[in-house]
């Protein structure tokens, strides 16, 4: 009966090489079979590639026990109604409150409270400015200023005020001032305007309904950095806007790029995108990796066999696939399809033959007459069944030598077996002629 | 060729942890159960992660999910159902991690839910001696290695020495080798 249970401490022996071949064989034999297992095994390889020393449990067992103990009257705290609702007056009030002040002070206090929304650090040069245009659904513009815009571009200032407003309370009726935002929507205009003031921007046209579009300046320093983690924390409700409302859905094609906008790649990054199919079924191949072979970063195929990401360069592309023939293929922008021939047909069904790189060795006089040679000669020795492996190697003159039995049902025939072998006929060498394996086992 | 049953036995000191829980809200029950299986747990997150701390949180958070979770569903196998639990947290994680700003190029990696195919090839008799013959029929390097590590019961690494392909090369052939066996018993079948 096999062990069907693997502790981690006997999986970590299998991982560190320390089991014997047959414990091996019963680990990697139960994989097959179990998922979760292959997934443990391949968790238990990160740890040992990342050369980690093994995890202690002490600590997340501490953990287990204290939330077990602890945390139960603090949940029902929060999970109290009252509060909650409390809790929601007091945020409501305050936002109230803040907009209020905001909208009576609007024309007189603009310059001031551009100062407030500002980092207090040391604020950059007018080219320190981000421009953020979302283009939702429901169309909030928006625009975020530096202070070295002020005598520029008061109006857009004054977005950047109407933008926290509309960001936090959509659902009311836009006023008057509002729509003033919406001026700001991405038209193509707008888009120009903003590059010539900022100077070269990643821009990237709306093609989606849906699409965000984040456009930065090339500057990456200091105080743009704070600028926009700030603007982050304020409107969390526009920052949600970049992501898909949900996150189980796939994505379009336009939502990856516009959400590899948002990490601020330069305008030159392409985009590289396609769908890797088995060259025969054209059934899409998951898991495959695909290297760019500049960098040597890696990207998986999703189920679907679709990849995608950015590269600087229109370098060549390695796809790698169990069972599929590695390919290498130009990086095109765009989306392309890849097909990938699998390495061996089954059955040779369309007698459509890989390349063969590797030639394999064979009996000079074929290998029927090679195993009817060797089947004949041992039924002479022995009549019960017999079922051997062999490996060896052949010399210059196309002799085996070397000859070693690897799998016996009879350990008395070795010996003669590898007579049989070294004095029997001559073989043609093929590329594994320095290791070549036979099962000698005749079929009923 | 002996056929395999990978269903654990059920374990019984889970299923009465199991139960008290569910019966009396015994936290502490809970945690006694979890903390068996946090090592698995954490272990399927770093297959998944690939970060030892990312996946020393997610053993907690999926602690918490399970709170709720464990009422609702009927566990016939706990940790079965938790390593499912554990795998979808990480597959969410992964996908909602797509869409936020702080990821890098390099982490643009869909894992697809893998496709092998789990369940063993049937246990009557008959079929066995299909299953020889579809053996036979497979392309050379994948009958060699099917032969070596399935019947032969030699682990990768000696089938490595025997054939003389590389690790990598072993584990793909044997796996297309399973698979090519698979469709070839289906069409015995039909």
């Amino acid at each position: 009966m096999r062990k069907l249970t693997f502790d981690i401490a006997h999986l970590r022996k299998y991982v560190n090489g320390e089991l014997s071949s047959k414990e091996m064989h019963e680990i990697e034999r139960a994989a097959h079979d179990d998922e979760m297992l292959s997934d443990i095994l391949m968790g238990l390889e990160i740890e040992k590639n990342n050369a980690s020393s093994p995890l202690s449990f002490v600590d997340i067992n501490d953990q287990i026990t204290k939330r077990t103990v602890q945390r139960p009257p603090s949940r029902s705290l929060w999970n109290s109604n009252l509060f909650k609702i409390a809790a929601s007056v007091v945020v409501l009030l305050t936002t109230t409150g803040i907009l209020f002040w905001n909208n009576k002070n609007q024309d007189t206090h603009t310059q001031e409270l551009v100062a407030d929304d500002m980092p207090e650090g040391p604020i950059g040069p007018s080219h320190d400015r981000i421009a953020e245009i979302a283009a939702t659904p429901d169309s909030v513009g928006q625009l975020f200023s530096g202070p070295g815009y002020r005598q520029q571009e008061a109006h857009a200032e004054q977005s950047s005020k109407h933008e926290n407003m509309s960001a936090n309370l959509r659902s009311r009726k836009l006023t008057e001032q509002e729509s003033q935002i919406l001026a700001y929507t991405p038209t193509e205009k707008n888009i120009e305007l903003n590059q010539d003031i900022a100077g070269t921007l990643n821009l990237g046209h709306p093609k989606h309904e849906s699409d965000v579009i984040i456009i930065n300046t090339e500057a990456q320093d200091k105080s743009n950095l704070i600028a926009s983690n700030q603007k982050k924390q304020g409107q969390p409700r526009v920052t949600e806007t970049r992501v898909s409302n949900n996150p189980n859905t796939p994505l379009s094609s336009a939502q990856m790029r516009a959400r590899l906008s948002s990490l601020g790649l330069d305008a030159k990054t392409d985009l590289i995108w396609g769908q890797i199919l088995d060259q025969q079924s054209k059934q899409p191949l998951a898991g495959v990796e695909v290297t760019d072979t500049q960098n040597d970063k890696v990207v998986v195929t999703d189920a679907d066999g679709r990849f995608l990401y950015a590269a600087n360069s229109k370098n060549s592309l390695k796809i790698n696939a169990s069972g599929y023939t590695a390919k290498e293929v130009k990086a095109e922008g765009g989306e392309q399809t890849i097909l990938l021939s699998p390495l061996e047909n089954l059955l040779d069904e369309i007698g459509f033959t890989p390349k063969a790189k590797q030639e394999k060795s064979i009996p000079t006089n074929g290998w029927e007459k090679y195993m009817s040679y060797l089947f004949h000669e041992i039924d002479k020795i022995t009549e019960t069944e017999y079922d051997f492996s062999v490996r060896m190697e052949l010399n210059k003159e196309r002799k085996p030598i070397n000859v070693s039995i690897i799998r016996s049902s009879d350990r008395k025939l070795n010996s003669k077996i590898i007579d049989l072998i070294e004095q029997g006929p001559t073989w043609k060498a093929g590329t594994d002629s320095k290791n070549i394996y036979i099962q000698i086992k005749p079929r009923k | 060729m002996k056929l395999y049953n990978a269903d654990l036995p059920p374990n019984e000191e889970d299923a009465v942890l199991l139960a008290q829980y569910l019966k009396g809200n015994n936290m502490e029950a809970l945690g006694k159960l979890y903390s068996k299986h946090a090592e698995m747990v954490y272990y399927v997150c770093l297959r998944y992660f690939k970060e030892e701390e990312k996946s020393k949180d997610a053993v907690m958070q999926i602690f918490e999910e399970l709170i709720t979770k464990i009422k609702k569903q009927d566990i016939k196998s706990f940790p079965k159902w938790l390593y499912v639990v554990s795998k979808n947290f990480c597959l969410m994680d992964l996908r909602s991690k797509k869409g936020r700003i702080e990821f890098s190029v390099d982490e643009f990696v869909e894992f697809p839910i893998r496709m092998h195919q789990e369940e063993s090839y049937s246990e009557k008799e008959e079929k066995l001696s299909s299953l020889e013959q579809c053996i036979e029929k497979l392309p050379e390097k994948q009958r060699v290695t099917v032969d070596l590590f399935f019947i032969n019961e030699h682990c990768y690494k000696e089938v490595v020495e025997i054939t003389g392909y590389s690790m990598n090369e072993v584990k793909s052939y044997i796996q297309n080798g399973k698979r090519n066996l698979k469709n070839c018993m289906d069409r015995a079948d039909a």
